[in-house]
């Protein structure tokens, strides 16, 4: 199987702060890997040593086979790189911008891009600063969608956007990679609008991977049980092979798990905890995010 | 792809650079009113003696205008790169990174370039009018030390700005201002005679200075 990343045995720390220790991660060609997890535990810092703009404590990233931190121009070509915030070239405005850009890329198609500009509402001498937060992000991707790459590294894509631009952006990207079979590497805070968009998802937690799997995989295995504790309500239940996660509040207890009804049951009675109407609870891609990384 | 740099490096530098060059002009042609009012006033052999004997340049006000004028190219083209962090969309673009910092530079010091050659022309054909060419020639070895204390701001104040630690900042800027100010130890005319040249080279590798914090900045350096 051809592999557009590799990441192999990073560890990386600010200062004396751990981030995290040994994370590999592969993402396949032509697929889409979101990176979930909260604020702080190194998602832009990982983006970053993608794209060669910081230097592991150890490890390393490929892109299309080649060290990330001394990527050839052919390879960079292949690459786009939203950045976190939608940053562009302020001082210009949207055709002066496409111009200038499209100087650097060989197989450049201006077509996307003034698609996506048509539907925005902006005078031509308008500079991207004059710009909404959302106008911006339609910019920043048609550059983007113009360049066409092979892999698309978008940072934090939905920072600041409203729920349309949010959508459109999701619209556009997710015909794009499946119309040509683009490699798309996305991190992002709004979980929800990842469910339809990402094949597989890495999840990070403080200092570590909290999973990695297919989304599909992950939504079939992953069960939230909901109950009532009929007796002592001052239990905490530790992270084991069953329960992966577990909250109270008052006497309503949630278990989250890859296991399944009849093995949380078992597993509560030998413990001897008293329970009534266990059942399991349907989940979203943000709750099941909540399950695995917690509430806190 | 030199096109698009240079397209680039003029939207952010154009009002920088068009005010310092009307600056720069109206500072040459009140170096010629000047002359213009003294010659009106006094009797030109004191102002000989004024110039030969006591060392007195009527050009005086440019002093600190190649100086200035580095400083705020140097701002205006990498502020905005820092700014957001955006240097790293031109550090993404499909070329090795030295090349397109050199390239960013390269704009840089030929906008610096444009504004010394014209105002050099402008003192030149000033001073050819009123003085002999002795005059003008010792003129150009006393202001070329300070022109060249322009080309050392420009590049310093480009390094300062893209070194990524705040620390390294404050340790350059002692480096870039003591050599700047050795090219500006003094008005006085024909100093720097027989070191114009020893100047000029060391004034050029602080190129190499803007590649390594660009260096530094394209590998996030922590220290």
């Amino acid at each position: 199987m051809e592999y557009a990343v590799q990441c192999v045995n990073l560890t990386h720390y600010y200062g004396k702060k751990l981030i995290y220790e040994n994370m590999n991660f592969n993402i396949r060609n032509g697929s889409i890997l979101g990176l979930l997890g909260k604020n702080g535990t190194g998602k832009t810092t990982t983006i970053n040593i993608l794209n060669g703009y910081l230097e592991p404590y150890s490890g390393k990233c490929y892109i299309f086979g080649e060290d990330s931190h001394n990527l050839s121009p052919e390879t960079k070509a292949r690459v786009g790189f939203l950045m976190e915030g939608h940053i562009q070239y302020s001082f210009m405005n949207i055709y002066q911008i496409e111009k200038y850009y499209s100087a650097f890329y060989p197989k450049w198609k201006k077509e996307p891009y003034y698609e996506l500009m048509s539907k925005l509402k902006v005078t031509p001498t308008q500079k991207l600063s004059k710009m909404s937060c959302g106008q911006r992000s339609q910019v920043a991707l048609g550059l983007i969608l113009a360049q066409d790459p092979d892999l698309m590294v978008l940072d934090d894509y939905s920072m600041g956007l409203d729920p349309g631009y949010r959508r459109l952006f999701i619209d556009y990207l997710q015909e794009y990679a499946k119309a040509e079979n683009k490699t798309i590497f996305v991190t992002s805070h709004i979980i929800q609008d990842m469910e339809n968009l990402i094949d597989d998802c890495l999840i990070l937690g403080y200092n570590s991977v909290l999973l990695s799997m297919p989304v599909k995989e992950f939504m079939n295995s992953y069960k939230q049980y909901r109950f009532k504790l009929s007796g002592n309500t001052e239990i905490d239940l530790a992270k084991d092979e069953v329960v992966n996660n577990f909250e109270l509040v008052k006497n309503n207890a949630t278990i989250y798990s890859f296991k399944n009804q009849e093995n949380v049951e078992s597993y509560l009675s030998k413990l001897g905890v008293g329970y009534e109407d266990l059942k399991e609870v349907p989940m979203t891609l943000e709750d099941a995010f909540i399950g695995i990384t917690g509430k806190y | 792809m030199i096109k698009a740099v240079l397209f680039k490096e003029w939207l952010k530098m154009k009002w920088a650079f068009g005010g310092l060059l009307a600056l720069w002009m109206a500072v040459v042609f009140y170096v010629y009113i000047e002359i213009v009012h003294q010659l009106k006033f006094y009797d030109a052999s004191i102002i000989w003696y004024n110039i030969v004997t006591l060392g007195y340049s009527y050009y005086s006000i440019i002093f600190y205008l190649p100086l200035l004028s580095g400083l705020i190219l140097g701002i205006a083209q990498f502020v905005p790169e820092i700014t957001e962090k955006r240097l790293k969309l031109t550090l993404h673009l499909p070329i090795k990174e030295n090349k397109i910092l050199f390239s960013m530079i390269s704009v840089g010091g030929l906008m610096l370039f444009v504004m010394y050659l014209v105002s050099l022309f402008g003192l030149i054909f000033v001073s050819s009018i009123f003085f002999a060419s002795q005059i003008t020639v010792s003129m150009l070895i006393t202001i070329i030390p300070w022109y060249f204390a322009g080309v050392v701001v420009y590049f310093s104040s480009a390094m300062i700005i893209l070194e990524p630690i705040w620390l390294r900042k404050i340790l350059y800027l002692p480096v870039a201002v003591g050599f700047a100010n050795l090219l500006l130890e003094t008005g006085w005319f024909n100093l720097y005679e027989k070191s114009l040249v020893t100047f000029i080279v060391l004034s050029l590798f602080f190129i190499l200075s803007v590649l390594i914090t660009g260096f530094r900045f394209k590998r996030g350096a922590m220290k």
